[in-house]
């Protein structure tokens, strides 16, 4: 006598397929009708006894999602660009110093967070939902386009 | 000890196979089998596969008690690797 199971882990995922001589009695073992591989992988829903595809892994952001060139970088800040540009202050000199001699900010650095704060306290058209804004808007294909021709493909 | 040949001479008692899958980021996988007597066991790798198509992962295998088989290997995000194997028992002889 044949017997056909599929053996699922903790989650459900069914991480066997098994055609057995004998029967086998355990919680993680579901008895299949027939010897049916497309199984493999697929999650057991216990309570109607069905098998179903596994939600689709969703791709792993590219590592440039937050990188961000120079020049689209200080264009968002909109209307406030030229008072920062042309701030006399010698810390927004400074940061802006800092930043332009990188190949691009990272917008998930925390420096440049800081930097941005810092910013604000001396242009108060930089609000703090500027900064905000400036920090957490996903980056457009055309506001990292030179470093990504450049560095990364 | 039992001889390789000394199994393969003896009267097959019973058969078994399956298909594995590992999902990353899991490099092992415990396949519950029926209980075997594992010094007249042969346990085989048919061979590795994975659903994109792409080249196929190597894994290995072992019986690693009377009623579990135990696959190592890797796979790719996203990308299970299934592994099938077959394992036959033979009558002591």
């Amino acid at each position: 006598m044949i017997h056909y199971y599929a053996q699922i882990d903790a989650t459900g995922r069914v991480i066997a397929v098994s055609q057995l001589s004998a029967p086998v009695g355990a919680p993680d073992m579901i008895a299949l009708p027939e010897y049916d591989t497309s199984l493999a992988g697929k999650l057991y829903d216990a309570q109607t006894g069905l098998f179903a595809a596994p939600p689709a892994v969703p791709e792993p952001a590219p590592a440039w999602a937050w990188l961000i060139d120079i020049g689209p970088f200080f264009d968002r800040f909109g209307s406030a660009k030229m008072a920062v540009l042309t701030s006399a202050d010698s810390g927004v000199k400074a940061i802006l110093a800092d930043l332009q001699v990188r190949k691009w900010i990272d917008l998930q650095r925390a420096d440049v967070a800081t930097g941005l704060q810092y910013v604000g306290t001396v242009v108060p058209a930089v609000t703090a939902e500027l900064q905000q804004a400036i920090l957490t808007t996903p980056v457009e294909p055309e506001e990292h386009l030179a470093l990504r021709k450049l560095y990364f493909v | 000890m039992i001889s390789f040949a000394g199994q393969r001479g003896g009267t097959i008692k019973s058969i078994q196979r399956g298909v594995a899958t590992l999902t990353h980021p899991a490099t092992s996988v415990t396949v519950t089998i029926t209980s075997v007597d594992p010094a007249y066991t042969e346990l085989r790798l048919l061979g590795t596969s994975v659903s994109s198509g792409s080249t196929a992962l190597p894994a290995r295998i072992r019986l690693a008690s009377a009623t579990t088989i135990v696959v190592d290997g890797v796979s790719l995000t996203g990308i299970p690797t299934s592994i099938s194997w077959e394992l036959t028992e033979y009558y002591p002889t």
